[in-house]
């Protein structure tokens, strides 16, 4: 107990080594918690990029074009809505937001053009007139389109008695609940995309003219384009031989992938600084102590002559170092934490380490000190 | 018997190229209660034969006894803690220690408590010739004389009983010299200690109560 006092008052005398040694402990915590808190932060950006990216997918002909003029049974439009199940295909669960268009020549009203669509943002001409442009009448809202309902928006100027219009396109004639209007193209009736197809008993082809939707989850990403070539052609595909489906999907996910690929690569780069970190702060440690214990050589070889044991200089000196390494941690790890604005566990043990590596350099030092000769010291100091 | 019996030793220094003999063949016997001074020019292998006696190093061949057990199976730590303290012509205090933690260091590395090592520490300083307005300063705070006194005191609280004192007037005054020969007198006859000195001065030697000289690592006459 006397010892540690009076090594304490000793240490405390010593002002210059003892802070210059609680700085470098200090400073290696915190340069150990920022490194944390870069890495975390680019771990975060990534998760971020991840879960906030939308990846938007267009079906396009085998080719990769005409994208907006597809002739596509609307069957594939079913599958990717989730309506054939019963068959096998569940692209659904890796989808959503499925957008397609179909167009029906009308000829009455004359020269008007029949659109169906699964979404109102499924018709690009009518959301880049502003989404405010489809006004719905009170007691309807957009989820009419995704329905089954005999109804349909009309163009602002369009003059019609009562609630209904009758529409006809040579092959079938039906009349429509009028349920909003819309400031869109003129010549224009937007109704949803199935009402054609399931009228009055009445099945009528029609085909999509345009389909897109998102990746569910962009985690899963592998899994969706897994289950959407099972369906659709890869356009990035190298083998391009045998039997090709009649329709493509183009997966738009070039940028976040290159954006992966830069956070990943900034994250295995801060991870190789990890050993670099702690082999420097070894070596730091290592020479900080080697140039304190050098300036108190002489120190150790009179306490080897009042019969000090080797083992108990290393336990007295290194005990120096271990209590400047904690007090200098823990007031790294504030100021670590007011720099970072945070603290975490991993935090805690990257400073851990850093103060570990500090403390195995200064213990390869110090049991240096311990093999001195003093013999020799002495002869030579005088 | 509890004298320093020193029977036939050599020692050398050895190096990548060169062996160079520094004792060859030395017998003495250091008998409690004396003061012995060992002279001899520079070389001659004085203090290497003091650092033997300290249990620094063990001889190539012969042998070192205190109280019948050799040097060289002892331990030797234990031996300079308790029976062999060495006094050096520089101090050789601890300069971030107090005077009176530097008296006590032998007895803080015993383990013994701070209040009772600074009271036996503090005797042995006012034995010396210490005043206790000094005892919290710094050694640099001290004259040489004094601080040789710090390293005395430092000796005799360890409770030694064989006193080694390598030039230890060697950085001090005639006056200063003459005080610490005579503290030194006064251990080995007073104390009953074994006192060696390795001296250059003459004064010193004078003083002793045998006076051996060495030469080319022999000890003459």
């Amino acid at each position: 107990m006397s010892m540690r006092h009076v090594t304490i008052s000793a240490m405390m005398r010593r002002k210059r080594w003892t802070l210059l040694l609680l700085f470098i402990a200090l400073l290696e915590t915190c340069a150990a918690m920022v490194l944390c808190s870069l890495t975390a932060r680019q771990e975060a950006a990534l998760e971020k990029t991840v879960d906030d990216t939308v990846i938007s997918c267009v079906i396009t002909d085998s080719q990769g074009t005409n994208q907006d003029n597809l002739h596509m049974a609307t069957g594939f439009v079913d599958l990717l809505c989730g309506l054939r199940h019963e068959r096998g295909y569940y692209q659904d669960e890796h989808i959503k937001n499925v957008r397609s268009k179909a167009s029906i020549k009308l000829i009455a009203p004359k020269e008007y053009t029949m659109v169906c669509l699964l979404t109102p943002d499924s018709d690009y001409a009518l959301t880049a007139a502003g989404g405010g442009s489809m006004i719905l009448f009170d007691g309807w809202d957009a989820s009419v389109f995704a329905g089954n309902q005999e109804v349909c928006v009309i163009p602002q100027g369009l003059a019609v008695d009562g609630e209904y219009i009758e529409i006809d396109n040579g092959n079938f004639s039906v009349s429509l609940r009028i349920i909003g209007t819309h400031t869109g193209s003129a010549k224009t009736l937007y109704c949803p995309f199935h009402t054609m197809d399931f009228h009055d008993g009445q099945s009528y082809m029609i085909t999509a003219d345009s389909c897109s939707f998102d990746i569910r989850d962009t985690r899963r990403l592998d899994e969706a384009k897994a289950s959407l070539y099972e369906v659709f052609a890869d356009l990035n595909a190298d083998d391009q031989s045998g039997i090709r489906p009649a329709f493509a999907v183009r997966i738009n996910d070039d940028i976040l992938r290159n954006t992966l690929e830069e956070i990943r690569g900034n994250i295995r780069t801060l991870h190789l600084l990890i050993p670099a970190l702690l082999i420097i702060e070894g070596a730091v440690g290592f020479f900080a102590a080697y140039l304190s214990t050098q300036s108190r050589l002489r120190e150790y070889a009179v306490m080897r002559c009042l019969g000090m044991t080797r083992g108990k200089i290393f336990r007295l000196t290194f005990g120096e170092y271990l209590a400047l390494a904690v007090v200098g941690a823990a007031v790294g790890t504030v100021i670590g934490i007011v720099i970072n604005g945070t603290l975490s566990l991993r935090m805690l043990l990257y400073a851990a380490g850093a103060i570990s590596a500090f403390l195995i350099g200064t213990a390869i030092s110090v049991s240096r000190i311990t093999r001195i000769n003093v013999m020799k010291l002495m002869k030579t100091e005088e | 018997m509890e004298s320093l019996l020193v029977k036939d030793i050599t020692y050398s220094y050895r190096n990548k190229y060169q062996t160079v003999r520094a004792l060859g063949g030395v017998s003495v016997e250091f008998e409690p209660g004396k003061m012995y001074t060992i002279v001899g020019s520079s070389g001659c292998g004085k203090t290497t034969f003091l650092s033997l006696l300290a249990g620094l190093d063990v001889p190539e061949s012969g042998s070192i006894e205190w109280k019948g057990e050799s040097t060289a199976k002892m331990d030797r730590d234990r031996y300079r803690r308790e029976s062999a303290s060495v006094i050096y012509q520089n101090f050789n205090l601890f300069q971030h220690l107090t005077v009176l933690e530097n008296a006590a260091y032998p007895l803080y590395m015993r383990g013994m408590k701070k209040n009772e090592a600074e009271a036996k520490a503090r005797e042995k300083l006012l034995a010396v010739g210490l005043k206790e307005e000094q005892f919290d300063r710094l050694p640099n705070m001290l004259s040489g004389g004094e601080q040789q006194r710090v390293a005395i005191a430092r000796a005799l609280a360890s409770g030694s009983r064989i006193i080694l004192a390598d030039e230890p007037t060697g950085n001090l005054d005639s006056e200063n010299g003459r005080n610490i020969v005579e503290i030194l007198k006064r251990l080995a006859h007073e104390e009953n200690c074994c006192v060696v000195i390795v001296t250059h001065d003459q004064a010193v030697a004078d003083e002793a109560d045998v006076v051996l000289k060495m030469r080319d690592g022999k000890l003459e006459g």
